[in-house]
């Protein structure tokens, strides 16, 4: 029987993306968009990624909670 | 540039009569509620985070730390990106436990009356520092543009002023379950105020200063040094701290709090919030480098702080720095508004009520007129607080360490959070010790030092126990003291029982089968019980408004309504006294009835739910155990006959698709309450059953849109493990309407059999009076003279006829279609009966040449369908009469035993065989020759004599004859429906 394939639920995505914006932000990946030499809108380029990263993660998202 | 300081108070006077207006719009629906409740309203509310820090502060903190004023924002991008497992479950306890603040919410949590007041006082020693930072920037902004030197008087009138409108925005009236719609679009205002006032001054630095983006691109060039000065301190400066800071503020900030979650109306708009706010806070700082550049190019004499403020005055134009001033009266008013009713509420709730309310109970005050002043004046005291912080400090103070020092506050509380939602082994001693250590620490680190800058610790032994140390450097080493603190006395000390409900609460969908029943079984003993604390008039309002909210009719309660009350009573009151009194109100005056048994229906609800809502999937035997247990629910779900479970206390378990079908109730409606809630004549037919002893009903009838229909009920005891334990009760319900449609025409059809059998007796029996007649006529024709014997014929006559009408009714009545549906049944003389099926009988050949003999007593009676008994007796006595040779006897005898008639034929007959006597009840089978007889006789008999709630039973021997015994009920026994 060929295997099913298999999605992530909203909070694998979630924690997926969190993890994701704290390497580029926190770990020495910070070089590449805050390297001196960089021009000056690149933090806010980085800033837009993550921003577009929420923008895709709660498109799918329904909620119980209301009525 | 310069203007009047009364001209400023005008505008800001104006200004926040603007937003007066635009919240009353909103309130008195003057506004379309699409944009009121619009996604990007409540996104823009959010803005209430960037304050005078970051309209005024942000251009400092970036000249001198970089980029790192971007972690202030970055953090917050983070939080909301974690929303689905960070603020959607903190939002779904608030909605669910009407919970208004962080200190409600922890409190909730670790069920501790301290813990709350613990984080009323961390949050209002946090928030003033906050609440100083606004001052000192609009007042400095004031003396900016009107070179006034006397701060006092600009300051204390500004307060003032605020105090004004935060009592009009936040408490004008008692809202706790309403929002404040108004608040939500004023503040969302005034976050556009801000946003477009701040990117103007970025479009005047870039083409006022630069003369366009070509200008600009040409300046760094030339000034590379500038970039690289904002970069730097991303590699060297405290940018993950500042992150940590920043992400714990973005929603335990008590303004960001009340903005996320209480005045959340619908859970969507936070899914578009995790975007739509890193969106509008990125847009709002991407003017901050070149303001600072452009304020550095001209050489301003202001500090960076007022940059903003100071790049706009060069512009030829009064509107630019007028705009900017009324941006920077945004950013603080809505702060201070915000916060001051967050706070408000937490003062309230934690330190004001537990004490004014024991008071207010001796004395009888409305509960409602006592929240609303204690607000109002909660609410002038922390501004006065705030400013009197701000008064305080005497020295200014950087914008950004006073926002800091209140982020270190706000942070103390994450470990608590975390606890709160992933860690349900948390205790109340692990998260109030971390709370103390942490916030000792801060005090120590950041408060003092605070003070001794400002000159007031002189001489004192405080000041040789402060620590003075960066607010990132302090965040670092309280939370790392507050965190162990937290998990090592969570696991010395374990929690207590209440608490572990509240961590199940916290950590998974639900709290488990809380329905404890209350001894108030009455809507006025609920009311009574109440008013003794809040008040007759608050206690009435509060029931009216929990009875709505559970959509529940006040006229039909049961006793598992009064539980759901109970607790909705609870989680409304929570709302507005928070959730440690409202527990408290509730369990003193409405006290639970410890005899009364858990319902088993909230039990297996809970299960279901917590299965269903559980985040972990179950892996392999439980997976498997799981999945056998939805098969077979699923089989009793959509099994195609109505099938009820229901528990000793008659509370509906279970409930599926057929019977939803049949009696028109969803399952939905129908879990958990009482069955009499079920709507007539259903609730009646079921109740009946359940308490009644038989475990099979027959032919039930109801009457249902004036349409009568047959209903089979089975019941059986649902049993528990030990023995004689029973749980409830399961019982099916079968439309039996068709079927027994379909019998009655068969019924029919075997009747006009019988008659075309009986066929030529009944010409004999006619055919002979018609014989006489025509003799008799014939007679009087012959001699028309003959007074005496015209009479005489005449009467002959009139015999003869009598005794055809006779032949011809039974005949008629005999094949007359059998009762329809709906006929009720009728009180049967038996004996009469028995005379009547003897003479349809006595009209077969057969039948003539038997002696019948009835011995019925004449005040035997029956209850049940005259026309289908007759037709079983006509069966019997036939079947008697054939078994018979010519001039044998048939006996019929009746008696009365227990309540029930019996009834025997005895016929001294053929008998039948052993080897078919367990078949003659089956249709189609016969013993007699073809065209004799159909094989439907016994089998009809059966079905009718079991539809009666009777029993039939055949003994016979081969060759010495055969004994029917029927049995039925006396009229007065049947079940009435």
């Amino acid at each position: 029987m060929p295997k099913q394939p298999y999605h992530l639920n909203s909070t694998e995505r979630t924690l997926i993306a969190v993890l994701l914006i704290i390497v580029i932000f926190v770990s020495p990946m910070s070089n590449f968009w805050a390297a001196l030499d960089a021009p000056w809108f690149s933090p806010y380029l980085a800033w837009a990624v993550a921003i577009f990263l929420s923008w895709l993660l709660q498109r799918h998202i329904k909620d119980s909670l209301d009525k | 540039m310069r203007f009047e300081v009364w001209q400023l108070f005008l505008i800001s006077i104006l200004y926040l009569g603007l937003l007066f207006v635009i919240a009353t719009a909103a309130e008195k629906k003057w506004l379309p509620e699409s944009l009121v409740k619009h996604p990007i309203i409540y996104t823009l509310s959010l803005g209430v985070y960037a304050t005078s820090w970051s309209f005024y502060g942000s251009v400092g903190l970036a000249e001198r730390e970089g980029y790192t004023f971007l972690a202030v924002y970055l953090g917050v991008t983070i939080a909301f990106m974690a929303s689905p497992i960070l603020l959607k479950p903190i939002l779904r306890l608030t909605k669910e436990y009407q919970l208004s603040s962080l200190a409600d919410l922890l409190a909730f949590r670790y069920h501790s009356p301290f813990s709350g007041i613990l984080v009323t006082l961390l949050m209002l020693t946090g928030a003033l520092p906050y609440m100083a930072l606004q001052i000192q920037a609009v007042t400095d902004s004031l003396q900016i543009l009107t070179n006034e030197t006397q701060s006092g008087f600009i300051s204390l009138g500004f307060c003032l002023m605020i105090t004004l409108f935060a009592i009009l925005f936040g408490a004008r009236h008692i809202t706790p379950r309403e929002k404040h719609e108004g608040l939500v679009i004023a503040i969302a205002f005034e976050s556009l105020v801000k946003l477009v006032a701040l990117m103007t001054v970025g479009l005047y630095a870039v083409f006022g200063t630069f003369n366009g983006f070509s200008g600009f691109s040409s300046w760094l060039e030339n000034n590379t040094e500038a970039t690289k000065a904002l970069m730097q301190p991303i590699h060297d400066g405290p940018w993950a701290m500042m992150l940590l800071l920043s992400f714990s503020a973005a929603f335990l900030l008590p303004r960001q709090f009340h903005m996320i979650f209480v005045e959340n109306i619908k859970t969507s708009n936070l899914n578009y919030a995790s975007w739509a706010f890193p969106l509008f806070l990125l847009l709002l700082n991407i003017s901050i480098p070149p303001i600072l550049w452009a304020g550095q190019s001209m050489d301003l004499s202001y500090g960076p702080d007022l940059f903003v403020l100071g790049v706009s005055m060069q512009s030829q134009s009064a509107i630019l720095p007028i705009f900017i001033f009324i941006g920077g009266i945004s950013a603080a008013s809505a702060m201070i508004i915000v916060t001051t009713i967050a706070l408000a509420s937490m003062c309230m709730n934690h330190l004001l009520l537990p004490v004014s309310l024991p008071k207010h109970k001796q004395q009888g005050v409305d509960l409602y007129s006592l929240l609303i002043w204690g607000k109002r004046i909660l609410i002038l005291l922390i501004i006065l607080a705030g400013y009197a912080f701000y008064l305080f400090l005497q020295t200014h103070q950087e914008l950004t360490d006073l926002g800091l020092i209140s982020f270190v506050a706000v942070a103390q509380f994450l470990p608590g959070i975390f606890g709160l939602l992933y860690w349900n082994k948390a205790s109340r001693q692990g998260f109030v010790s971390g709370l103390i250590v942490g916030a000792l620490l801060w005090v120590i680190t950041l408060i003092l030092p605070l003070f001794s800058k400002a000159g007031w610790l002189v001489n004192s032994p405080l000041e040789n126990i402060m620590i003075p140390m960066s607010s990132t450097d302090s965040a670092f080493w309280t939370l790392l003291l507050n965190s162990i603190f937290f998990i090592g006395a969570s696991i010395l000390w374990p929690q207590t029982e209440d608490e572990r409900k509240a961590a199940t609460a916290c950590c998974n969908n639900n709290q488990g089968p809380t329905h404890a029943i209350p001894v108030a079984s009455t809507i006025n003993e609920f009311e009574s019980g109440l008013a003794e604390t809040i008040g007759s008039e608050t206690a009435a309002k509060e029931i009216k408004l929990a009875i709505s909210d559970l959509k529940l009719n006040e006229a039909e309660l049961d006793r598992s309504d009064f539980a759901s009350l109970r607790v909705q009573i609870r989680h409304n009151l929570s709302g507005l006294i928070g959730p440690v009194l409202a527990g408290m109100v509730v369990n003193e005056q409405l006290e639970v009835d410890t005899s009364a048994k858990v319902a088993i229906a909230d039990t297996i609800q809970f299960v279901e739910k917590s299965l269903q809502d559980s985040r972990l999937e179950l892996k392999e035997i439980s997976g498997e155990l799981d999945s056998l247990r939805r098969f077979h629910r699923q089989v009793l779900h959509d099994l195609p006959l109505a099938a009820v479970t229901i528990s000793l206390e008659y509370q509906v378990v279970s409930w599926n698709k057929a019977m939803e079908k049949l009696t028109g109730a969803t399952e939905q409606s129908m879990i958990g309450k009482d069955i009499s809630r079920l709507t007539s004549p259903w609730s009646r037919l079921i109740l009946n059953f359940l308490k009644g002893d038989k475990a099979v009903l027959r032919s039930s009838r109801i009457n249902l849109d004036d349409q009568i229909s047959i209903l089979n009920l089975f019941k059986s005891d649902v049993s528990g493990l030990a023995e004689n334990e029973q749980h409830g009760f399961v019982v099916l319900l079968q439309d039996h309407s068709e079927i027994h449609q379909l019998e009655s025409e068969l019924a029919h059809s075997e009747r006009l059999a019988s008659i075309g059998r009986l066929a030529t007796g009944v010409a004999h029996e006619i055919g002979n009076p018609v014989t006489g007649i025509a003799c008799l006529a014939q007679d009087m024709q012959a001699i028309p003279d003959d007074i005496k014997l015209q009479k005489e014929s005449i009467d002959d006559i009139l015999n003869l006829t009598n005794r055809i009408s006779t032949i011809v009714h039974s005949l008629l009545s005999y094949s007359h279609v059998g009762a329809e549906i709906g006929h009720s049944p009728e009180t049967v003389e038996l004996r009469k009966m028995i005379k009547e099926s003897l003479r349809l009988v006595s009209l077969s050949h057969k039948g003539k040449q038997i002696h019948f003999i009835n011995n019925c007593p004449e005040e035997l009676t029956l209850s049940g369908d005259h026309q289908k008994l007759l037709q079983v007796l006509v069966i019997v006595l036939t079947n008697a009469s054939d078994a018979s040779t010519e001039g044998d006897e048939v006996t019929i005898n009746a008696t009365e035993k227990n309540n029930m008639i019996e009834l025997t034929v005895n016929d001294s007959g053929s008998g039948i065989n052993e080897n078919i006597l367990d078949k003659i009840f089956d249709p189609f089978f016969t013993t007699k020759q073809a065209g004799e007889g159909t094989g439907l006789g016994l089998s009809l008999a059966y079905n009718i004599i079991k539809e009666h709630d009777g029993n039939i039973e055949i003994n016979s021997q081969l060759n010495k004859g055969t004994q029917v015994t029927i049995r039925l009920t006396k009229p007065g026994n049947t079940l009435n429906i």
